[in-house]
């Protein structure tokens, strides 16, 4: 699979990071310049994604997760404010991939302490039930 | 501010956080009964940690408060008592 990013660029994406390209395709990434000898991509402002699948069996997006990619440094974070969580890589995919698997995380681990979670990760559960249900 | 993770490492130990090991390290407060904060950081040994904002927030701290925590001038029971200001507890 090879993703257009630019005019006269383009990537080879790793067959397990398609799922995440494909939601990326959807947002219709801008074209971002690729820097010499550095990341592929690179972000001058954070910008939105939707999230739409999760890499865990057992759950499924009932709607798609609001995120934002941006730089820090020598990493690429993927934001769910709604969350006050994130995920990090050296580049988006593998950003966007931790985002996904945190965001699994955060679901069972809430989940398991639902009865007795303070007031605001109830709120967050709650929040993160409205768009992630299991199977 | 910047943190790095041995300093994460040393508020969430002295805030009394559980700590949990999957990748990252996970940590969560317990406060009579109830988990009132959670936090993960990386295992970068000597780097800033990423996106520290989110992990002040997820501590429930301003900026100040981090730094002071992160400096040891915050201990457990100011912590807590800063919790319960903001409505947390």
């Amino acid at each position: 699979m090879t993703v257009r990013v630019h005019q006269r660029q383009s990537v080879d994406i790793p067959r397990a990071q398609r799922a995440v390209w494909r939601v990326l395709q959807l947002e219709d990434v801008p074209r971002v310049p690729r820097q010499p000898g550095g990341r592929p991509l690179s972000f001058s402002s954070p910008m939105p994604i939707l999230v739409s699948s999760l890499p865990d069996d057992r759950l499924r997006l009932v709607a798609p997760i609001q995120a934002e990619l941006s730089e820090e440094g020598p990493f690429c974070i993927a934001a769910a404010r709604q969350f006050h969580e994130f995920g990090y890589g050296p580049d988006p995919l593998s950003a966007v991939d931790d985002l996904r698997a945190t965001i699994c995380e955060l679901f069972w681990s809430l989940s398991g302490d639902e009865g007795r979670l303070g007031s605001d990760l109830a709120n967050t559960l709650a929040a993160l039930k409205e768009m992630v249900e299991p199977y | 501010m910047t943190i790095k993770a041995r300093e994460f490492d040393l508020i969430v130990t002295k805030f009394q956080f559980k700590t949990r090991k999957s990748g990252d390290q996970l940590a969560w407060l317990e406060h009579e009964g109830k988990v009132v904060a959670r936090t993960r950081h990386s295992n970068i040994k000597g780097r800033d940690l990423p996106f520290q904002d989110a992990i002040r927030q997820q501590l429930h701290l301003n900026e100040t408060e981090l730094r002071q925590a992160a400096s040891c001038k915050l201990g457990f029971e100011e912590y807590i008592a800063i919790l319960k200001r903001k409505g947390f507890l």
